[in-house]
């Protein structure tokens, strides 16, 4: 087989393979496939104290579904989006008769409880399904994907937590991406947020970041770099000289 | 520009395995550079990819320029690039084309994005490929486009997690395809530098 030939079989299966992936990820996981990461300024509703306040506000995103359409997602108009809701079709209990349902991403002013186990990081979201301007349960059928950005991509572990009936509740997260976008599955909607647990709240008694770690020992591994990258410049080096 | 490698040089520097010490090498240093920024920062990125052409240069890749193979790469580059940039848009009803960041720092970035995605690609479809390929006693290239997917695939882990492997390495099949197809790095090189530019211009 020529190599053009075994060339469009090799494209033929990256493609199904690339179809497949993008049919069950989602739908941010910056970047596209590689390079530098790139963030807009995080758009906070009430920028905490010292923090330089992006240009622009974080807004509302409301977007109108059929009952019937498959799955749906609505995501904040950052880039990345600082808030998403991935939700399957059939997940949300409607009143019979509805025909389309109202999903809506609101940033949220902080409620008078706070989280015990760290501090808010970014705004709190609060997902809701509406069906005429009733929002209705918050119950799901299957679970949703709710995804948060970090305000700053610190490489500091992040948790997401929802606030249930005046208390916050982590929910199971993971890191997608460039290390800032998380995400949850939850079978309920309502308030979320991420939680910066290696920061105690002011209420704890121990004030200031902590465990910034080491960090990273980059010039033992630059110098043992160079010496790989010599050890194998060597013999080409060594035999340019003979030519020469 | 096509990856050739010279005779003149020694089989160490050619070695798939010295390539790959050197890929990791490479690897560890930008990711101890850029810290908690991983790959948001930009000139870690420019020493990955300075490294990673040195090792090229080491291993005898010179670019050479024919402008038939150049043409028949950059068509298929922008094949391969609108391809990938299609998966995630059919995916997503809400994307829109503008650009993400203020010109001046979109203009910095999409440089370093074309610098890492050019260099990534002469190193793997150029450098390692050949280097796989001729170390291989089959001569198949399969072998050669599987190595290099997969190691395209791992040097990623450190700046995106897991989660990004298994689309990584699709992405390197695709490119490992379109270097067979046109017989040179600059399609797969096209097609990198394009779908990771769509980032700069593309909301999804």
């Amino acid at each position: 087989m020529n190599a053009s030939k075994l060339g469009l079989i090799v494209c033929g299966v990256a493609l199904v393979a690339l179809g497949a992936l993008w049919h069950t990820l989602p739908v941010t996981t910056p970047p596209l496939y590689d390079g530098a990461c790139m963030s807009d300024p995080y758009r906070y509703l009430s920028p905490p104290a010292g923090t330089h306040e992006a240009a622009a506000l974080p807004a509302t995103k409301n977007l109108t579904v059929s009952t019937t359409s498959p799955a749906t997602e609505l995501t904040t108009n950052e880039s990345p989006p600082q808030a998403q809701l991935l939700i399957e079709q059939g997940s949300i209990a409607v009143p019979t008769g509805a025909t389309t349902v109202q999903l809506s991403i609101e940033p949220v002013t902080p409620p008078t409880t706070l989280p015990t186990d760290g501090v808010i990081d970014g705004n709190i979201y609060k997902f809701t399904a509406a069906v005429k301007g009733t929002v209705i349960s918050t119950e799901l059928a299957h679970p949703a994907t709710i995804v948060l950005r970090s305000s700053a991509t610190t490489g500091q572990p992040r948790a997401i937590e929802q606030l249930v009936s005046g208390t916050w509740h982590r929910v199971d997260a993971s890191t997608l991406g460039c290390d800032d976008v998380h995400l949850a599955t939850s079978t309920t909607l309502g308030d979320f947020a991420l939680i910066d647990t290696t920061t105690r709240p002011p209420s704890s008694g121990v004030s200031g970041s902590s465990n910034t770690g080491n960090a990273p020992p980059w010039m033992l591994i630059l110098i043992g770099a160079l010496g790989v990258i010599a050890l194998i410049s060597r013999p080409f080096l060594v035999e340019r000289t003979r030519r020469g | 520009m096509v990856a050739k490698a010279h005779r003149s040089t020694l089989p160490l520097a050619q070695s798939p395995g010295m390539l790959l010490v050197g890929i990791a090498s490479a690897v560890a240093i930008r990711t101890a550079l850029a810290g908690p920024q991983k790959a948001g920062s930009l000139f870690a990125a420019v020493i990955f990819s300075m490294g990673i052409l040195a090792l090229g240069i080491a291993a005898g890749w010179r670019p050479t320029w024919s402008t038939r193979r150049v043409g028949f790469g950059v068509v298929m580059g922008v094949i391969g690039g609108a391809v990938l940039i299609a998966f995630p848009l059919l995916r997503s009803h809400t994307w829109h084309i503008g650009p993400v960041a203020p010109s001046g720092a979109l203009a910095t970035w999409s440089l370093v994005v074309v610098i890492v995605a050019v260099s990534e690609e002469v190193i793997f479809r150029g450098v390692l490929f050949n280097a796989v390929q001729r170390h291989d006693t089959s001569g198949s290239a399969l072998v050669a486009v599987c190595v290099t997917s997969i190691a395209f695939a791992l040097v990623h882990l450190p700046l995106y997690g897991s989660a990004a492997l298994p689309l990584d390495f699709a992405v390197g099949l695709l490119l490992g395809g379109l270097r067979l197809v046109s017989g040179t790095v600059v399609a797969p090189a096209c097609a990198h530098a394009l779908a990771d530019l769509s980032m700069g211009w593309i909301v999804v």
